[in-house]
């Protein structure tokens, strides 16, 4: 029992028309760049690839996954800003499909860029999709074909506390936690990299290309004088035969897979935390009507309801507490039958805006519905009125009621992320399980101007104590650089990146996303909450 | 992926199409390059079914052993086996592999040859009987294949890793009963 959100939308307004086309563009640029991620690759590589009798990274997950079934990439721009673009979706396909009926993270090593060598940010990829695998107790695939760590950027991939080691760290956590993990090795794991088969429950081997050693024939060779070819080195049959460090050996990819299909159907599927479901239904509005309500510029507003009745079943929404604290929308609606309690800004974030979010997060940790955050914010409003009312405390309350919930939380950037507004509305050190930007993402400590200006305004001063004042141009000057590197480093596709987020997405892929995500997240139990709710 | 069959003599391929529509009722499969929608609803007798193939509802009829279907359909009975694909590829594998050589397990002496030069035998035929260690071992043909050269005679000892017999391998259904 809910109602219907009621769209306000005109599809002929002249600036749903502008907006629409500039987020078609967007969507452009954004298809333009995940394809040449996903499949362009110097011919060279392509040719060594063929030459080694190997599938591209992409055919092989396809072999994997169920027909038919829908596969959902994470980070699929990951590293797009890093070492010249040369490391595409930094190194490594990560994503969650169904393999054998079961939900699973595919995690693939893409041997056609440095032979799948691992920079920094594959690392980085790498940790968090077994981050992931534990947060949700999703089983694991590994498709292992790597060199092994970059070594001209080991510095920044090997020692620190989510560094390389993690990777290995995590996958004896799953395995304590009893969520198991296949290795198909297609190429050679050396060194770090034959901890992944090692650590894996099972492991599937490739005669010919595939090989597990923990130093490789030119290493041996250095280190004790031995000579070695790499098949009687760690070669499928002396790890299926002899050592027993791999289970199954299999003449070709094709068949590993298939192979991997079979184990993975062994596998006990794990109880679903219950939630509150229904029979999906599709939005009443079309989803590509957001291209239109989305705005071509950060600065100008616009109703979240308006997504929201573009992502949920039905467009049904049950909205808690209209009247009060209005700049953020709370409620219940279902995604894909799945029930969930969505916060959306609609606004800056004041006092009591801040308390209803807090308030709506305890509601659903006691309801035990799963938390879905709309970002569209500047920040928690400042000013006098404001501090002496206490904005900060305010905004404590919601932050805290954020991190200590117990119920899964998922993210979508929809549009800006600013200062405290992140942290409080689920940015990523809360620990959400998923976040989800869209090409218009816009991210940052504080608006590029704002912080142009601070910049420029502390400048200024300081000189008015020396007695200087400073001409426009070299006020220019001091704004210029900071607003050309807040601009470069605030955008979508570098925050994706960086791993901000999980990847970017179309906005009409938004509520498969979510689904599913949640559907993923519910293999987890539910804790109970800690407190009753607080009637903040 | 996709779901491999031999429909009589001729394999076929069946995917699930990835296109994207949402549907209401059956799949949709790509068979052969073409889009197909079917659904299938049990009918009311025993093996009756409803096939409904691109908005046209037909009645056919299924008895099913292990693999094999036969389905009556048009006034035909067509044969439709259904192939895991690991046991095609591996098949794929031995033919190509062709020469293969049998090996003994364990050091022992030959009991009885069961075959002799030339023979084809089917999948799962007895070869040999080979004795160690008290007791007797049964060794059978893992796929379809020619005798190609007999290397032991009964009563000959033989150690670990040597030759007993050697093989051709032949396609799945040759020297073997079809299975129906």
């Amino acid at each position: 029992m809910m109602r219907r959100i009621e769209s306000r939308v005109d599809r002929h307004a002249p600036l749903y028309q502008r907006f629409r086309a500039a987020n078609l563009a967007r969507i452009d640029e954004f298809r333009r760049r995940q394809s040449d991620a996903r499949f362009t690759r110097p011919q060279r590589d392509l040719d060594r690839l063929a030459h080694h009798g190997k599938l591209f990274v992409r055919d092989r997950i396809e072999r994997l996954l169920d027909p038919g079934t829908p596969f959902l990439e994470l980070s699929s721009l990951a590293a797009n800003s890093e070492y010249d673009g040369e490391s595409k979706s930094a190194s490594v396909v990560t994503g969650i499909g169904i393999v054998a009926g079961r939900e699973v993270i595919v995690r693939a090593d893409d041997p056609s860029i440095k032979g799948g060598a691992w920079y920094p940010l594959t690392v980085k990829k790498n940790v968090r999709c077994l981050d992931i695998a534990i947060e949700n107790r999703l089983p694991v695939v590994h498709m292992c074909d790597s060199a092994g760590g970059f070594l001209p950027l080991q510095s920044q991939l090997f020692a620190d506390r989510v560094s390389a080691g993690r990777i290995f760290r995590n996958q004896s956590i799953l395995s304590q936690m009893g969520v198991p993990q296949l290795s198909l090795v297609f190429g050679h794991c050396t060194a770090g990299g034959a901890y992944i088969p090692s650590l894996s429950d099972y492991s599937v081997i490739l005669r010919g290309n595939g090989g597990i050693f923990l130093g490789g024939p030119p290493l041996v060779k250095a280190a004790t004088g031995e000579i070695v070819d790499a098949n009687t080195l760690g070669g499928a049959d002396v790890h299926t035969r002899v050592s027993g460090v791999a289970d199954y050996a299999a003449d070709s990819e094709e068949e590993a897979i298939l192979l991997g299909r079979e184990i993975v159907a062994q596998w006990t599927r794990g109880e679903k935390t219950r939630i509150e479901s229904r029979e999906p239904e599709p939005p009443a509005y079309d989803p590509a009507e957001l291209y239109g309500i989305i705005p071509d510029d950060i600065k100008i507003q616009f109703d979240m309801r308006e997504v929201i009745a573009r992502i949920v079943d039905g467009s049904y929404f049950h909205e808690y507490q209209p009247d009060y604290g209005t700049t953020l929308v709370c409620g219940y609606a279902f995604i894909w039958g799945q029930k969930v309690g969505i916060l959306a800004n609609n606004g800056v974030l004041f006092n009591d805006s801040s308390l209803k979010g807090a308030h709506f997060i305890e509601l659903c940790n006691q309801n035990r519905t799963p938390l879905v955050f709309l970002q569209n914010i500047t920040g928690f409003m400042v000013g006098r009125e404001y501090e002496a009312r206490g904005i900060c405390k305010d905004g404590a309350k919601f932050i805290m009621a954020q991190s200590c919930s117990v119920v899964p939380k998922f993210t979508v950037m929809v549009n800006g992320s600013f200062g405290a507004g992140n942290y409080g509305m689920c940015g990523r050190a809360y620990d959400g399980r998923f976040i989800f930007s869209w090409p218009n993402h816009q991210i940052g400590i504080m608006g590029a101007e704002q912080a142009a200006n601070t910049l420029a305004d502390v400048k200024i001063r300081q000189l008015e104590r020396a007695g200087k004042t400073l001409a426009a141009e070299e006020i220019e000057a001091i704004r210029r650089p900071v607003l050309e590197s807040f601009e470069r480093e605030s955008t979508a596709y570098y925050a994706t990146s960086q791993l901000w987020d999980d990847g970017i997405i179309d906005p009409v892929d938004t509520r498969n996303a979510l689904g599913i995500a949640i559907s993923a997240s519910l293999h987890t139990p539910i804790e109970r909450p800690s407190y009753g709710v607080l009637r903040l | 992926m996709g779901y491999d069959f031999s429909l009589e003599d001729r394999d076929a391929r069946v995917t699930p199409a990835r296109t994207g529509a949402a549907l209401d009722f059956g799949i949709e499969l790509e068979i052969d390059g073409r889009t197909l929608r079917a659904a299938l609803e049990p009918g009311t007798s025993d093996g009756e079914f409803i096939l409904t193939l691109d908005g046209q509802r037909e009645r056919l009829f299924v008895a099913t052993r292990h693999d094999v279907h036969f389905v009556h359909w048009r006034g035909r009975s067509h044969r439709i086996e259904a192939w895991n694909a690991l046991d095609r590829i591996r098949q794929a594998a031995i033919l190509a592999g062709g020469a293969e050589e049998v090996r003994a397990p364990m050091p022992g002496v030959v009991v009885s040859v069961a075959v002799e030069n030339g023979a084809e035998v089917a999948r799962g035929a007895l070869l040999l009987t080979i004795e160690s260690m008290k007791l007797q071992t049964a060794i059978t043909a893992t796929h379809a294949a020619r005798v190609t050269e007999v290397c032991v005679a009964a009563g000959d000892h033989f150690d670990q890793g040597s030759p007993l017999i050697r093989l051709e391998a032949l396609a799945a259904h040759a020297g073997e009963e079809r299975k129906s």
